[in-house]
């Protein structure tokens, strides 16, 4: 089968020293549920934003689609974004604006600016924002501002604004990470079914272990840039986990329900509107 | 077809009627004031050649300018330190959560209200009317506005912060004064400080614009070389202003960040 | 132990040999600039009394006969702040997109429009009144024009700073999703912008009224010409009352914002 992502020898360097991908190499096949894990500061959230360009790679090749991302600039990088939803360890809605627009910025990049300001979407995108926001049992909460709501509501906001964008795959960076227990169950659930459902291919980061093994078709792991574990549930016995997150043992999660705030070391901040010769 | 909305009911009939409020309050704006628009337009031909004689610098002017803005700065500084005790002074009286009466901080907080609402300029013409042209009626009319000022900020901060530290030193029986020395001037000082900054800009600013109704400094200068039509002076004097302040804010600013840092 | 030590704990760890130079610039500065300007120390201390009886003697009490006269003159000074912070909203608007690092990545553009703000900022607002009346010559349309350079000097800086204050992360979606760059800003930045933004407009429109008050004293219309002229008539009283009345409007300025604040912010 052909992979619908394919990375090689993807090299990421913050400054001069810091060195967050050290080379990896790995493919990626349609209807895949792919979790990555590992300690924090293992550069998994500089990989999952490398792949739609959040994070401009420093060497390497991104071929998604048949595209080379690493090679794209401006309309057909964007182009190229739009096919790629992306969910947010903060949710990053717009708190002011209410939620069904939240959802509907899913499909900016396919109308003209003036009809997105007047609020003209296209008739079958606000069916199906509706209907998502329904299927997440938000349909109460649909005029609300996305800052009245939950850490959880929010983030199940994030998951239909990504999906409305009808990508063909799916990132995630921690979705469940700033989640209390309960929310993170149902958000991790919804997250899963949905993508069954529209058979897309999905990469999570995450560093609940078990949640890994409960919903993953396949776990990769990252340490220090390098991929040290790529395969499926099954062959991830509890003594590589231990191998992987030696010294930082604090951070090993085999049971998730007892993770609740812990936050990623986060990236040198994030420059917003413009970056990347968009 | 069944329409669905985005936005909530009423919501879009809202932001009509207010852009409509707000267009409206515009055009009314525009009917009631004479603005005269054919008489600018009209002498609008002479403004090129008042530029083009404006391109030019005059350095003679310079050593005198300079001068002249020690001048403005001195009275700055004047003001700012008799302003900062007097109003520091006044600020714990007025503050709500340490003020030892009422009526005195409502008195305070009200009669500062109506200092500051009258510009400084009109304060200026006031006090020239009564001490005549000089630097003691610079002084006065800029007092006047920094006392304004910091108390009205200085209060703010104390009644932001101050609350809790009341309550604790209160419970351990210190007095009024021992609660305002030890517990709120060493609580507050950093925001006084930044306050105070701001103040020493806006009075160097105040004591520049005051030339224009004859008080000394930078300001006088200026108005006499746009009085005499002197277009060269004209040009320095704007430049050295402007580089004056501009100085100033970077200074103030780095001031501001300098304390920011101590204290964190 | 040592002795000393146990009666010398100090209550600060701060060097107070650097407070205490600090202490003795300062005072010289201070006495310096008294000689200076030439103010003796007695003149500091009795200016502001002085004054003050003086104002109560001579400026009350207020003659109100004239009041009805002043009431165009007191509109048109409303009006004057009203234009001028239109105006400048919408293009100092412009300017802080341009000069904020999160909606424009094009240094020299960044640098050279936070150049040009900062001059129309810097230079006092009476002084932009006089060197435009000396350029247009004077007239009412130039005390609008003079507001309205300051204000968006004022405005340009204190939205950039706001808009900088929008983090990256929420508009990192809408970048992630393929939005433009005028989806990003009209999606993402400006519904986040908007309580700064109304907060900053009503200031400056506080700051427009006062200010538009004494631009005629320049000659750039408005009530200032009033106040000026009846001063240096000597008529005290009629001066008072176009103060007063003056002072109420701007309270009044005050308070209608103030709510307008609640409602919207």
């Amino acid at each position: 089968m052909k992979p619908l992502l394919s990375i090689k020898n993807l090299v990421k360097v913050y400054g001069k020293e810091t060195r967050a991908l050290n080379g990896i190499t790995l493919d990626f096949f349609p209807g895949e549920f792919i979790v990555i894990i590992g300690p924090s500061g293992a550069g998994k959230s500089t990989f999952i934003r490398s792949i739609n360009r959040l994070v401009d790679p420093t060497k390497g090749e991104i071929i998604f689609d048949g595209q080379h991302m690493e090679k794209l600039s401006g309309r057909k990088l964007r182009k190229e974004r739009s096919k790629i939803g992306m969910i947010f360890q903060h949710y990053n809605l717009v708190g002011r604006t209410n939620v069904i627009k939240n959802v509907l910025h899913g499909q900016l990049s396919n109308i003209p600016l003036y009809k997105s300001l007047l609020g003209l979407y296209h008739h079958e995108d606000k069916k199906e924002a509706v209907e998502l926001l329904k299927k997440v049992g938000l349909e109460d909460q649909i005029y609300k501002r996305a800052d009245e709501l939950s850490g959880g509501q929010m983030q199940r906001v994030g998951i239909c604004r990504a999906i409305l964008q009808r990508p063909k795959l799916l990132l995630a960076d921690e979705p469940i990470a700033s989640l209390d227990p309960l929310s993170a169950n149902i958000v991790m659930q919804q997250l899963h079914t949905i993508s069954q459902e529209k058979k897309l291919t999905c990469i999570v980061n995450l560093h609940q272990v078990d949640y890994a093994k409960k919903y993953a078709t396949r776990i990769i792991e990252i340490k220090k840039g390098l991929v040290v574990f790529d395969g499926a549930p099954s062959q991830l016995t509890d003594s590589i986990i231990k191998d992987i997150y030696e010294g930082k043992e604090s951070q090993m999660k085999l049971k998730g329900e007892s993770e609740t705030h812990f936050v990623e070391k986060r990236q040198p901040k994030q420059l917003a509107v413009g970056q990347n010769n968009e | 077809m069944e329409h669905i909305r985005v936005t909530s009911k009423g919501s879009v009939g809202k932001s009509i009627l207010l852009v409509l409020i707000l267009g409206a309050v515009f055009i009314a704006a525009l009917m009631l004031i004479n603005l005269d628009i054919q008489k600018f337009f009209e002498r609008l031909h002479n403004v090129p050649d008042v530029l083009s004689r404006m391109m030019a610098v005059d350095f003679t002017i310079v050593p005198d300018a300079l001068l002249n803005i020690v001048t403005s700065l001195a009275l700055a500084l004047l003001t700012l330190v008799v302003a900062v005790f007097i109003a520091m002074f006044l600020s714990f009286l007025a503050a709500s959560n340490i003020a030892p009466n009422r009526f005195v901080s409502v008195f305070i907080k009200s009669f500062f209200a109506i200092v500051r609402s009258v510009p400084s300029l009109v304060w200026g013409l006031m006090v020239i009317a009564s001490l005549g042209f000089g630097n003691v009626s610079g002084f006065v009319t800029i007092l006047i506005s920094a006392v304004g000022y910091i108390t009205k900020t200085f209060t703010g901060s104390i009644e932001e912060t101050g609350s809790e530290i009341i309550e604790a030193m209160k419970s351990t029986g210190a007095s009024w004064f021992k609660i305002v020395y030890h517990g709120l001037i060493p609580l507050c000082i950093t925001a006084f400080i930044s306050w105070i900054t701001v103040c020493f800009e806006s009075n160097v600013s105040e004591s520049i614009g005051l030339g224009i109704i004859g008080v000394g400094g930078i300001g006088l200068l200026l108005t006499q070389a746009i009085n005499t039509y002197n277009y060269a002076q004209t040009t320095t004097i704007v430049i050295m202003i402007c580089l004056l302040m501009v100085v100033l804010e970077l200074v103030m600013t780095k001031i501001k960040n300098n304390i920011k840092i101590g204290n964190s | 132990m040592n002795k000393q030590l146990i009666h010398n704990i100090p209550l600060n760890q701060r060097d107070s040999k650097k407070i205490f130079v600090f202490v003795v610039v300062f005072f010289t500065l201070l006495i310096l600039s008294l000689v200076y300007l030439k103010i003796s120390f007695i003149e500091m201390l009795v200016g502001l009394p002085s004054f003050v009886m003086f104002f109560f003697e001579n400026f009350f009490p207020p003659s109100v006969e004239n009041l009805q006269q002043y009431i165009p003159a007191m509109v048109e000074t409303l009006g004057y702040a009203v234009i001028s912070t239109y105006i400048s909203t919408i293009i100092a608007f412009i300017f802080g997109i341009l000069i904020s690092e999160n909606t424009n990545k094009i240094k020299s553009l960044r640098v050279i429009t936070r150049g040009f703000v900062s001059i129309l900022r810097n230079i006092p607002f009476i002084i932009w009144g006089a060197l435009l009346v000396y350029i247009f010559g004077i007239g009412g349309i130039v005390g609008v024009l003079a507001l309205i350079l300051v204000t968006i000097g004022f405005l340009s800086k204190s939205y950039a700073e706001s808009i900088d204050e929008i983090s990256g992360d929420k508009l990192e979606a809408l970048r992630a999703n393929g939005s433009s760059y005028f989806q990003i800003l009209f999606h993402g930045v400006i519904p986040q912008f908007v309580p700064s933004w109304i907060n900053w407009t009503l200031f400056a429109f506080e700051i427009n009224v006062r200010a538009s008050a004494v631009l005629g004293i320049v000659g750039a219309g408005g009530i200032g010409v009033l106040i000026d002229t009846n001063i240096n008539l000597f008529k005290y009283g009629e001066a008072i009352t176009i103060i007063a009345v003056f002072v109420i409007i701007i309270l009044l300025t005050e308070f209608v914002t103030n709510s307008i604040r609640k409602r919207f912010v």
